[in-house]
């Protein structure tokens, strides 16, 4: 194999890419090790004092998954009212009626805006029976 | 013809009833969706992406620039009221404003920020026609070793960018060229990266990734971490214009954040954060007299006239090295040039002669967008500070919803839903330890163009690497990369030595990009 068709063949890209990021990836690591860490985003909805909700993050990610799983068999918009109720439940809404005519109007607006206002497709599920 | 009859001719296009339509749903949606907290102008542009997908490229276009300048607009107004900037670029904004609305002069810095942006916006966007042309005319005769220089030294600058660690920076930056590897390979017909996954054997798309890493990377954070106390939100009245006095304190302002603003986002260096810092920097150096008691303090004017000025300058700026060489060099230029593959148009030299109507239409909707958010913002901008009180469950929950709309709707596929959910993750990590986003996303989509103009130098030239130093423009483009990190590595030892991070102190790391 010449030299030319080894900088060209498919590999030699991600190995350079693979060997920066392993040298990346080993100085952060000392970095860290050393006790050099780089501080959290901020934000103003953001409070970085109190303890970490790993809970709030595992729901989240569980309700993400339903919700894809769930669309080829109930439609985009009841598992977009489900993804929606729930992260707003998760993230402390309190004030049921809110939450539930919230998660119902958003995606319904949404379905309606992109079948008929774009012409997207969006599988509507038992929701059917409110399109024309 | 030259680039006047042909503005003219975009003009014409541009403002047919139809399209003049899409400009102001555009500046509307791009105004309503950036004001909200937590969401930046990349982030905006992401989320509205999928709503252009119905209509021909032309008229996507021309919603697109009005998203694009909508979402600036919107972005400062949040970082005045809220204090929350949406991204680096209004971190500066945020500092004199927030301060002008606590002492009763919200009114004052949101005025002095929309005519700014629009002043600033409308000379940037002249530059631009007069520029671009020009540039797209020389740009045909630059070879696949010169544009391997160009993406080099745009990769090497956006991670050494301003941030607390610039090794999180290259990190992140290697991160999105490893993603932007994935699929199918152009050249060899080889799959890479797939690990068996039919949906990514076309790659993974920009969007999907920007999506996940804002969107769902962003509500993640915030899940783990919110703020429990209600946001302390700045009411506005209706703002009618500018008191004299202030207009006489803001014009030179504006005229000096433009001059920086233009030419550093026109060179694919840096994108629009680094102007904004240094007009922060000379404005707060000049202040005199009262000016200078107030910087600090209780805001002053020209902190926020200043870097808005120069903010929206460097927006026109950065759309320079998008459309005439096809690179991004900020996160939010990495999502336009991703709508614009989506479209299978490949901005760059020749996009100006193939698609003259398109470019055309929308450079002029850029001034049409940019009349269009004046009149909109100041009346409006009592109903924009509205929005930022909505209660946080509800956003973020609409974040996630719109985030898998987004990707749903383009793929009908539930397994970009997963790729969506795991890229967020990734987001969320990236944001807790300290990661810079945006050179990921910039990564993403500059990788594939690095390799693919090395792999061609390198079958001109049989696989000789001093090839990639042959001609003169790319010794001077390397040479610039390489200065750059040594200038950000020497300042930023500098301002360690100093021991402080200040403003000024972050300006100097800014500067050496």
């Amino acid at each position: 194999m010449n030299p030319g068709t080894e900088s060209q063949n498919p590999r030699a890209y991600p190995y350079l890419i693979g060997i920066l990021l392993v040298v990346a990836g080993i100085a952060v690591g000392t970095q860290v090790w050393r006790g050099k860490t780089a501080p959290a985003e901020e934000g103003e909805d953001i409070d970085t004092d109190q303890p970490t909700n790993w809970r709030g993050i595992a729901v989240l990610v569980a309700l993400f998954v339903v919700h894809a799983l769930l669309i080829d068999y109930i439609g985009w918009p009841l598992a977009a009212a489900l993804l929606f109720g729930g992260t707003a439940v998760t993230l402390g809404a309190r004030r049921w009626w809110a939450v539930v005519v919230a998660s119902l109007a958003l995606p319904i607006i949404l379905l309606y805006v992109f079948t008929y206002g774009l012409s997207v497709y969006l599988p509507p599920g038992p929701l059917k029976v409110l399109m024309w | 013809m030259n680039s006047v009859e042909l503005l003219l001719q975009g003009f014409q296009h541009a403002l047919s009833a139809q399209n003049l339509m899409f400009a102001l749903i555009g500046v509307v949606l791009g105004t309503l969706i950036g004001v909200l907290p937590g969401i930046g102008p990349a982030m905006t542009v992401a989320l509205l992406l999928p709503i252009t997908y119905s209509v021909d490229a032309s008229a996507a276009f021309i919603m697109f620039a009005g998203i694009y300048y909508g979402a600036m607009y919107g972005g400062s107004t949040t970082s005045i009221l809220l204090n929350t900037p949406g991204e680096t670029a209004s971190v500066m904004t945020a500092i004199e404003g927030n301060k002008m609305a606590k002492a009763g002069r919200a009114a004052q810095a949101l005025a002095t920020a929309a005519i700014g942006s629009f002043v600033a916006g409308t000379i940037a966007t002249a530059a631009l026609t007069l520029a671009a042309p020009q540039i797209a005319d020389w740009a045909v005769s630059l070879t696949s070793v010169d544009y391997f220089a160009l993406v080099v030294l745009a990769l090497v600058t956006v991670s050494a960018m301003l941030g607390s660690s610039p090794l999180r920076g290259f990190g992140s930056l290697l991160i999105g060229m490893f993603a932007g590897m994935i699929g199918i390979d152009s050249l060899s017909g080889q799959n890479r990266f797939t690990f068996g996954v039919d949906e990514l054997t076309t790659g993974l798309p920009v969007v999907v990734a920007a999506v996940a890493l804002f969107a769902v990377g962003e509500t993640l954070h915030v899940a783990a971490w919110l703020r429990q106390t209600p946001p302390k939100v700045i009411g506005v009245s209706t703002v009618w214009g500018l008191p004299k006095e202030d207009i006489k304190r803001s014009w030179k302002p504006w005229l000096r954040g433009t001059a920086l603003g233009f030419p550093i986002g026109a060179i694919p260096a840096g994108g629009a954060d680094v102007p904004t810092f240094l007009s922060y920097a000379i404005e707060r150096k000049l202040a005199k007299g009262k000016a200078k008691e107030e910087f600090g303090r209780t805001g002053a004017i020209e902190g926020v006239a200043g870097p808005e000025a120069a903010n929206n300058a460097a927006a026109a700026g950065v759309l320079v090295p998008l459309l005439t060489l096809g690179l991004a060099t900020s996160s939010t230029a990495a999502v336009m040039l991703a709508a614009f593959q989506s479209y299978g148009l490949r901005p760059g030299p020749l996009l100006f002669t193939s698609n003259p109507e398109l470019v055309w239409g929308l450079i002029a909707s850029l001034y049409i967008g940019n009349v269009l958010l004046l009149v909109l913002n100041l009346p409006l901008a009592s109903l924009w500070a509205k929005l930022l009180r909505v209660p946080r469950p509800f956003l973020y929950g609409g974040i996630l919803t719109c985030a898998s709309l987004g990707t749903y709707a383009v793929n009908q596929s539930p397994v970009h839903l997963v790729i969506l959910l795991v890229i967020g993750v990734l987001g969320f990590a990236m944001r807790r330890y300290g990661w810079p986003i945006a050179p990921a996303v910039v990564g993403l989509i500059l990788g594939p163009i690095g390799e693919e103009n090395l792999r061609q130098a390198m079958q001109i030239n049989q696989g000789d690497y001093s090839a990639l130093v042959s001609t003169t423009f790319a010794k001077i483009v390397l040479g610039l990369a390489l200065l750059a990190v040594v200038a950000s590595l020497v300042l930023r030892v500098r301002a360690r030595l100093k021991g402080k991070q200040t403003p000024e102190a972050l300006v100097g790391a800014g500067a050496g990009n």
